[in-house]
């Protein structure tokens, strides 16, 4: 009970941040950054997966609705980098470990730090992959789309991976 | 033969997905833009009073350039006066003047997304209805798409799915012009005929072949070209409107648009 209290804070705390980012830190048209998918990344891998798509549809939409956006876009992404969350744990950290991370947040005390990072670029490509196809399906190029999705997926795991070391480590204790 | 329950499980799972990415791809493509405005409205009208006090004392502290674009739009409007004399014969009482203009004070502006948008504070207690065209003297700002009593809700010309029918200075040679979806100085003319002769510095105006822009308003100077399947030019167009800093707005009221309309939805029939 304690837990899930604590995750919802957090979970408004990210979509509060989200809301001031989108509204304050709007530095490049080709540059989205978005620092909602790390509360998703770092769920306990043990928690129900049918449960967890729900909540990452549901932070999605909660983002659209409030932050600057489309309705359904970040939703979207946000849902299908949830789906793939399961595979890619799989081999970015061994299933063993799993077991030890009983109901345990993906955090840099709970996982090696160089996996945790391969595990956020990751899925952070998933998002962005999916976030930009469906932002540019209107007008599609392939150029700008590739550059779009490389310099978010570079720009937000840079900053998912500041938010690891310097504050989840501490927050999530 | 017994399906497995893990099995079952995983497909029940994949079809939970599909049917949220379902959702969210249906709200995609009925521009979630305005259905999200509309949805938390009564939120918007609260966030509107504060954007209206942080646009006021922005304005504060741009006056002076809010004096220096006022003196050029001075300028431009004389010029416009005494080089179109000849428009000024009389006309018969019953002929309405084709377009109407409300002033506006912008009271948020983004410009930093693909999705940019602006928050007027005038809506339909001024007489301001949806897809009517907002401009300033140096630009075509954007259309509006959903109105409360107070604030107006405008879909940003910088936005990856808007485009403005404009023509290049004196050839009168036109094509949609759109946001270049990097830059909120730059956009694109394209399916300009490669025979033109185009001159770095070339203005761009409205052409005025659609219901939401009057004619004639300067948008922007040609700053590059090149050619585009060897068929057609694609020019690079400076915008004249710094969108940063807009604070004051017209909207266009188009008195013949129903007329325009009736007269278009006649022949398709």
């Amino acid at each position: 009970m304690n837990n899930i209290l604590k995750y919802i804070t957090l979970g408004a705390i990210v979509i509060v941040c989200q809301i001031l980012v989108s509204e304050y830190v709007n530095i490049w048209a080709v540059l989205y950054v978005a620092v909602f998918p790390q509360f998703i990344i770092l769920l306990p891998p043990t928690i129900n997966r049918s449960v967890y798509l729900l909540i990452a549809f549901a932070l999605g939409l909660s983002i659209d609705l409030f932050a600057d956006g489309v309705l359904g876009l970040n939703a979207a992404a946000l849902t299908a980098m949830a789906y793939v969350r399961p595979a890619i744990l799989k081999f970015t950290v061994p299933k063993t470990s799993f077991e030890s991370y009983d109901n345990q947040p993906l955090i840099p005390r709970t996982v090696e730090l160089p996996k945790l990072a391969l595990l956020n670029t990751l899925l952070l490509a998933v998002f962005f992959t999916v976030y930009v196809l469906l932002d540019s399906a209107v007008s599609f190029s392939a150029g700008y789309t590739l550059l779009k999705i490389v310099l978010c997926v570079a720009a937000n795991s840079a900053i998912t991976f500041a938010c690891n070391i310097v504050l989840l480590d501490k927050i999530l204790r | 033969m017994r399906i497995p329950p893990s099995l079952l499980l995983g497909l029940g799972r994949f079809l939970l997905f599909i049917l949220l990415e379902a959702a969210c791809i249906y709200m995609v493509s009925h521009n979630g833009i305005v259905q999200r405005y509309r949805l938390i409205g009564k939120l918007r009208q609260v966030q509107g009073f504060f954007w209206e006090k942080y646009a006021s004392m922005k304005e504060y502290s741009s006056l002076r350039e809010t004096n220096d674009a006022l003196a050029q739009e001075n300028t431009l409007l004389m010029s416009r006066l005494y080089n179109k004399t000849e428009e000024n014969t009389p006309q018969p009482a019953e002929m309405k003047q084709p377009f109407e203009f409300i002033g506006a004070k912008v009271v948020r502006n983004t410009v930093g997304t693909p999705h940019n948008y602006l928050i007027i504070d005038k809506g339909s207690k001024d007489g301001i209805g949806e897809d009517m065209g907002v401009i300033t003297p140096v630009g075509a700002i954007g259309i509006t798409r959903a109105v409360s009593e107070n604030y107006t809700y405008v879909l940003s010309f910088l936005n990856t799915s808007q485009q403005v029918s404009a023509k290049i200075g004196k050839s009168e040679t036109f094509g949609p012009l759109s946001w270049d979806a990097a830059h909120p100085g730059m956009a694109i003319l394209e399916e300009i005929p490669q025979h033109l002769e185009i001159q770095q510095n070339d203005t761009i105006y409205t052409s005025g072949f659609s219901a939401f822009y009057p004619p004639d308003i300067p948008i922007g100077i040609v700053t590059g070209s090149k050619l585009v399947n060897g068929v057609h030019l694609s020019l690079s167009i400076k915008l004249l409107q710094d969108f940063r800093s807009i604070n004051h707005v017209m909207v266009v009221k188009n008195n013949n648009k129903e007329e325009l309309e009736k007269l278009i939805n006649s022949v398709k029939k």
